[in-house]
């Protein structure tokens, strides 16, 4: 079961570098995501892993073994590739049991490996159906069984479900991650999806402009990120601008527009300015105040509102209704906000998804 | 008054049937949401309403003068591609003036529109960059800005937010909102995410092979599915098999395979009859005390703003609980503890013919 090591990759294209000297362990049995916006060399890096492309510097270690000349047909790796590649004139069947036949697996290996991988994923009885009878779904759950079926502990996943969808992209993935506990593999999954990488990792790694922003696993990541990129990048949430206007031991006072926030945090001066940052759904409206309500949709359960305060905006997600031009107020608990140095390079610069 | 309007539209490609009767008006001033998974007929549609396509049988109207013989620059509805492709070798301004030249329009004025555009999508300052040089949002924008220089009134989207990465799709749902109520448009925009549709939309059109099966605000298909398919398209759900053992009021009392019975209004039903009983995931709710329904947790995800439950009660009912993050923080469970439950809201549908699963996998 393979422990993957990676040390210092740098990655360049001509004049463009794609990778600065990344760092990266997965422990064996391990689902870890690698997220980040277009752009970001998160599909760059997995290639790497897979030796699909060398790095221009830096090493990979599969289980202490130094992984860097061994070429891709050699690594024991499974690889499922965003566009479903199966073979189209080819049944079911005959796709998944391929690599087997390939590697000149015997008759008796061959049927029984098939068979138990058609059944792990619920499509034993569509054996006989080509891909174009399957919907996208079995598809890329065949192109999964296909490249487990060789027996490989180690899977790796280019953007798998962003084909699919959205519907169908939320059941796979559940799916996917309880196959790759199941059968104790180690996976590493590349997706642009923070909402798929928080649904199916162990850890995600937070990748922008060729550096992994922040790693860790998703709950600590959501609720309380070291960096402001990964709390603007893993779903909504409240980015602010605002002013220190009070400050005792441990605990802070932000004013933003018209409101003021509470907040544990310390090493702020008064009058400093900062970045507060909330998460919508972590916050209550309670009706009079200043902010007006501006729209209302319905998001997983939740209200979604976007209320107005002058020109700040801000998101609250609650199962209270209220009326589209209602003044609110709004408030939250001081451990749910949090409080950021000001970025040297400004605020635009350090949430900019590219 | 733009308004849009289809009467008995039909169309066939071949041996697949893509659309059949669909009737509906779009009012002036709508935004629409046409969704529905892959095959559906929704792209058809609105190529219909553009004017790229054309039905076999069937009339489409706007501003209540028949469009259906009419070619698409004619009927005062630009149609955005699913794949915008930008001109690489041509700046932004470039890009956006590309039309309104090719209509002939003096240099002067297509300047003071395509600045105008520009300040709109907050693309003013860009005007010399090339393509290549912008975000994934900023090209979306400037694709955005074609189709709006064309100061038609109705424009049609198709998936306009499928090329952009997840997190920037968040942002340019408001963007688009609040565009459609700057230049008053009114948009219909196709996309098979259900969350897409019922953040953007004042109304949802969800179509399945060909047909409309339920068009209602984006808070009356999430709360008043009428079938079991929009109930399993829309929104987070269970949908189990059950058993009517008793008709009662508007609803019935149902029995499950594990055998617990629950209450849900639907109908008509007999007794013995099949029925599908539909819970909203956040309307199981795990209690402190007991109930008539003890389970135990048989998995967690952590999804962000909320927690998934999966439960599984003593009768071997398999349940899913949506919880809000505040909920989770106050109190969390782990796999392996015993609970009660507390079902919210039921629902009952009449047992689809091709049986419950087929009807759900079908998406």
């Amino acid at each position: 079961m393979p422990e993957v090591n990676i040390v210092n990759v740098v990655k360049k294209f001509g004049d463009f570098t794609a990778l600065h000297g990344v760092n990266m362990k997965v422990e064996s049995g391990e689902y870890v995501s690698i997220v980040g916006p277009s752009g970001c060399g998160k599909t760059t890096l997995l290639r790497i892993i897979a030796g699909i492309i060398p790095p221009t510097k830096g090493e990979i270690f599969f289980d202490d073994r130094l992984m860097n000349d061994v070429p891709v047909e050699e690594r024991g790796i499974g690889y499922v590739f965003q566009n479903i590649a199966l073979f189209p004139h080819m049944n079911l069947w005959d796709n998944v049991s391929y690599g087997l036949k390939v590697r000149g697996k015997p008759y008796d290996e061959t049927h029984s490996v098939t068979l138990e991988m058609l059944e792990l994923m619920k499509l034993t009885e569509r054996y006989r159906d080509f891909p174009h009878e399957l919907s996208g779904g079995m598809q890329q759950k065949a192109a999964v069984a296909r490249a487990l079926a060789t027996g490989t502990s180690l899977l790796l996943l280019d953007e798998p479900l962003s084909m699919l969808d959205a519907k169908v992209r939320e059941k796979l993935r559940y799916e996917l991650r309880k196959i790759v506990k199941d059968l104790d593999l180690t996976a590493i999954h590349v997706t642009h999806d923070q909402e798929e990488a928080i649904a199916i990792s162990d850890r995600i790694f937070i990748m922008r402009r060729g550096e992994i922003v922040e790693y860790g696993n998703p709950i600590d990541l959501y609720l309380s990120p070291r960096k402001i990129f990964t709390s603007y990048f893993l779903g909504e949430s409240n980015v602010l601008e605002g002013i220190v206007i009070d400050r005792k031991s441990d605990e802070v006072e932000v004013q933003i527009g018209n409101i003021s926030l509470k907040a544990y945090g310390e090493g702020f001066q008064k009058d400093e300015r900062v970045v507060v940052i909330f998460r919508p759904e972590l916050a209550r409206l309670e009706p009079g105040g200043s902010m007006r309500i501006v729209e209302r949709s319905i998001e997983k359960g939740y209200y979604r509102y976007i209320l107005k305060d002058k020109s700040q905006k801000f998101i609250v997600k609650t199962f209270e209704k209220f009326d589209i031009d209602g003044k609110m107020n709004l408030r939250i608990p001081k451990e749910y906000v949090r409080v950021y140095k000001y970025p040297e390079r400004g605020l635009n610069n350090e949430i900019a998804l590219r | 008054m733009p308004e849009i309007q289809l009467r008995g539209v039909w169309k066939r490609y071949e041996n697949i049937l893509a659309l059949r009767d669909i009737n509906l008006k779009i009012e002036d001033g709508d935004y629409v949401c046409i969704l529905g998974p892959t095959g559906s007929g929704k792209t058809t549609l609105l190529k219909i309403i553009a004017g790229l396509v054309h039905p076999t049988k069937g009339k489409v109207y706007i501003d209540g003068r028949e469009v259906t013989g009419l070619p698409p620059e004619r009927r005062g509805a630009v149609y955005m591609h699913q794949t915008y492709a930008l001109f690489p070798h041509m700046t932004v301004y470039e890009n956006v003036a590309y039309g309104l030249r090719a209509r002939g329009l003096d240099e002067e004025t297509v300047r003071e529109r395509v600045e105008e555009v520009l300040r709109l999508v907050n693309l003013d300052g860009w005007e010399d960059a090339y393509p290549r040089q912008l975000s994934g949002g900023m090209q979306q924008r400037v694709a955005l800005s074609r189709v709006l220089v064309t100061g038609d009134k109705i424009v049609l989207l198709d998936e306009p937010l499928g090329a952009l990465d997840a997190r920037l799709r968040l942002l340019v749902r408001d963007e688009l909102k609040r565009l459609k109520q700057e230049l008053d448009l009114t948009v219909v925009h196709v996309t098979h995410d259900q969350s897409e549709a019922m953040a953007i939309s004042d109304r949802i059109i969800l179509l399945r092979e060909g047909s409309i099966i339920q068009d209602a605000s984006p808070e009356e298909s999430y709360f008043r599915p009428t079938d079991v398919f929009p109930a399993s398209f829309i929104g987070d759900r269970n949908l189990l098999e059950a058993k009517v053992v008793r008709v009662d009021g508007e609803g019935a009392w149902v029995q499950f395979k594990g055998g617990e019975e629950v209450y849900g209004k639907g109908g008509p039903f007999e007794t013995g009859d099949l029925a599908v009983v539909s819970i909203r995931c956040e309307e199981v709710k795990i209690i402190d005390e007991k109930s008539s329904i003890p389970a135990i947790i048989v998995d967690v995800s952590f999804l962000g703003s909320y927690v998934k439950y999966y439960l599984r009660t003593e009768g071997g009912t398999l349940l899913e609980s949506n919880t809000s993050l505040q909920e989770y923080l106050c109190r969390r469970y782990h796999v392996g503890d015993k609970v009660y439950l507390k079902l919210g809201e039921i629902q009952l549908f009449t047992y689809p013919r091709r049986g419950l699963m087929r009807e759900v996998e079908a998406i």
